[in-house]
């Protein structure tokens, strides 16, 4: 196994998705990245635990998506553009807008779901790891606790992203929070483009399903 | 006088109680979520108002007007009353209407072509989901002539801006995009009140009726008193009123979007069977005369080629459709005048015909010299977004072979994504590796692709924004 490094991830995102060796990151809007990694930015949907009156989660039970499972952790949308002003202040007055902030703010010892702003496909000889980015890390905000993409996969990543810290922490849409790292399987590969896994495709931070 | 003093009090609470009520609901629901822009503005507007009646009510109880003035406070309230019901509809539609619960990156994008096209940056369409199944142009006019009213009474009442429109989609359609297309129509009915259109063609068919009505033939044949003329104008020009709105709605959706809008009508036409075929409607032109229309601006548009390779059942029925000469209209007119009814129907569907030339300009004219048609990004795009789809990846930054990236507009995106859910859906089914069955699979993957959409409509209005574009 190998470590991509940042001229192999490039060549890669330049073959079309035809190609068996093709990656996609989708929106890439800085396109300088570190030798041997990419990053990844907080996207707009978040999962919160909120306080809810389901008794208690049974996991792989056949009753488990009953009484509102399904929609827990609760879905929260936070658009992008919202917490950073790139509609200038004077022009949202000009159209008549007062500015709200959006940013969602993470309290100590609390976590949340939350997708990625990238759409990624890994090929099929290829696997990722995403890591929380040092900053971040030095604040104790941690972002995953499932860190491993497995080759083939595409959709938004989902973050667990927790608060280890004593103050709140916020969270502000659109801007790099991780840094995936991408390796390469040595030996055979699945040759044709699968898609597997109920996650798959997924935009928004699902909520869990436990298929035995 | 004393009654009447008593009437304007207890007026005044009833009136204070719902203003309270109606602010607290507002508020408590907006805590936790996220609106367009858009709906902010709607929701900060019902606010204002409802500050102001509050203000203009508290007064009136704390300072009794005096004994002249009882009627006329009496008067404003029966104004503000209706302006409450008014507000206590849209309250509850804007407030379930977040984010979440309306196709949110398709309604910025929405608003982001409005401006474009009407060069104004004020131009705002809050999109609400409706309890209808239908998608409609939620009629404001009243609203703001009220809010006009009330402003000139109340101090500090706000005046419903005319650049406001309000879209209505079925609510149980959030998360769908591509039958959301029809808000592209919509967006026309408010195109066509901002380019003010209506008036002009109700002054020429004024003109134009009058010729008919004094024809000395006509005059032969019906005997009906003044009031029974009046009647009829009124009946011609309501019609071919609506006909008019609603064809230039049409254009405007074929020509912004492409077939896209063709598509997602005739979806809607399966929920919900229409009967019209042939037949004009009070409130709309035939559906086969609507089609008609589409499929000639698709073929101006430079649609044909495309539809050909991708979709030739479907052009076959659009080249039929260009066919049919006979249309009929199904409402009659009043009763006085049924011996000239076959006449005035062919009257109303020549003089219809003439007007959507004009209309086809209009459209036209408010498109401007600039405006650049769908079909050329869909050209250069169509194959790439088809083979991203297929692949269950977001169409929104898109590699050829030979290397060459791109970023499909929306219109392209709309446009591809239809020709796939129609015709391409399997060969993404079959690389779906699942225990489900294969209706299973296509429903949880038509839902997969509204997503996919959803976030490369979005994608590209965040290129956009970060000068990526």
């Amino acid at each position: 196994m190998s470590v991509l490094s940042s001229s192999e991830i490039r060549k890669r995102l330049e073959k079309t998705i035809n190609d068996p060796q093709s990656l996609v990151i989708t929106p890439l809007l800085d396109e300088e990245f570190d030798y041997d990694a990419v990053d990844i930015r907080l996207g707009c949907y978040f999962r919160l635990p909120a306080i809810s009156s389901i008794k208690c989660i049974e996991p792989y039970r056949e009753s488990h998506l009953e009484g509102g499972v399904a929609h827990y952790p609760e879905l929260v949308h936070k658009p992008y553009g919202r917490s950073e002003e790139t509609i200038p202040k004077k022009e949202l007055s000009e159209m008549g807008f007062s500015e709200k902030d959006g940013t969602l703010v993470l309290q100590p010892q609390h976590a949340v779901l939350a997708s990625t702003l990238e759409y990624i496909k890994l090929p099929a000889d290829v696997s990722g790891e995403i890591l929380t980015k040092s900053s971040w890390a030095r604040y104790f905000i941690s972002i995953a606790s499932a860190p491993w993409i497995h080759p083939l996969y595409r959709g938004c990543l989902t973050l667990e992203i927790t608060n280890l810290g004593n103050i709140p922490v916020a969270l502000p849409v659109g801007e790099p929070i991780a840094q995936l790292v991408f390796i390469k399987i040595e030996g055979e590969t699945e040759n044709q483009d699968v898609i597997k896994g109920s996650y798959a495709g997924a935009i928004l931070p699902e909520a869990p399903t436990f298929r035995g | 006088m004393t009654e009447l003093v008593g009437q304007v009090r207890s007026e005044a609470f009833c009136l204070l109680r719902l203003c309270d009520d109606l602010t607290t609901f507002i508020r408590s629901g907006r805590t936790k979520k996220t609106y367009l822009y858009e709906t902010e503005g709607l929701l900060d507007h019902i606010l204002q108002s409802l500050k102001a009646i509050e203000r203009f009510v508290r007064n009136a109880v704390e300072e009794p007007p005096k004994d002249e003035l009882i009627k006329s406070k009496l008067r404003d309230f029966g104004e503000i009353k209706k302006g409450l019901s008014l507000l206590y509809i849209l309250a509850k539609q804007a407030i379930d209407s977040d984010s979440l619960s309306i196709p949110f990156s398709l309604a910025t994008f929405l608003n982001h072509t409005v401006r474009q096209l009407l060069k104004s940056k004020r131009a705002s369409l809050v999109v609400l989901s409706g309890s209808s199944l239908m998608y409609y142009k939620y009629n404001i006019k009243a609203m703001r002539d009220l809010t006009r009213y009330l402003s000139a009474r109340i101090e500090g009442y706000p005046v419903l801006g005319e650049e406001i429109g309000i879209l209505m989609f079925p609510y149980c359609a959030a998360r769908e995009v591509l039958v959301n297309c029809n808000l592209f129509h919509e967006m026309g009915h408010y195109i066509y009140e901002a380019v003010r259109l209506e008036e002009a063609f109700r002054n020429k068919l004024v003109d134009k009726l009058a010729r008919f009505f004094t024809d000395p033939e006509i005059m032969r044949k019906v005997e009906a008193p003044l009031l029974a003329w009046r009647a009829l104008l009124n009946y011609v020009l309501t019609l071919m009123s609506r006909w008019a709105d609603e064809i230039f709605a049409d254009i405007f959706a074929v020509r912004v979007l492409g077939p896209a809008f063709h598509f997602a009508y005739r979806e809607i036409e399966h929920i919900i069977p229409t009967t019209t075929g042939r037949n004009f409607s009070e409130t709309h032109p035939a559906d086969d005369y609507r089609f008609k229309i589409h499929a000639r601006w698709l073929q101006e548009d430079g649609w044909d080629e495309s539809l050909k390779n991708n979709a030739a059942d479907l052009l076959h029925q659009l080249r039929k459709c260009q066919e049919i000469k006979n249309f009929t209209i199904g409402s009659k007119p009043p009763s006085y005048f049924e011996p000239i009814e076959q006449q005035l129907n062919d009257w109303m569907l020549k003089e219809f015909d003439l007007m959507v030339t004009e209309i086809e300009s209009k459209v036209s004219d408010t498109l401007g010299s600039d405006f650049q048609k769908p079909i050329e990004d869909f050209r250069r795009n169509h194959e790439l977004v088809i083979s991203y789809l297929g692949h269950g990846v977001v169409p929104s930054t898109c590699y050829d072979i030979s290397g060459n990236k791109s970023h499909p507009s929306p219109t392209t995106v709309l446009n591809s994504a239809f020709l796939f859910y129609l015709g391409g859906m399997d060969d993404l089914l079959g690389k779906v590796r699942s225990k489900l069955s294969w209706i299973q699979k296509r429903i949880a993957y038509e839902k997969r692709l509204n997503d996919w959409l959803g976030k490369a409509i979005e994608d590209w209005q965040i290129l956009l924004k970060k000068g990526k574009l």
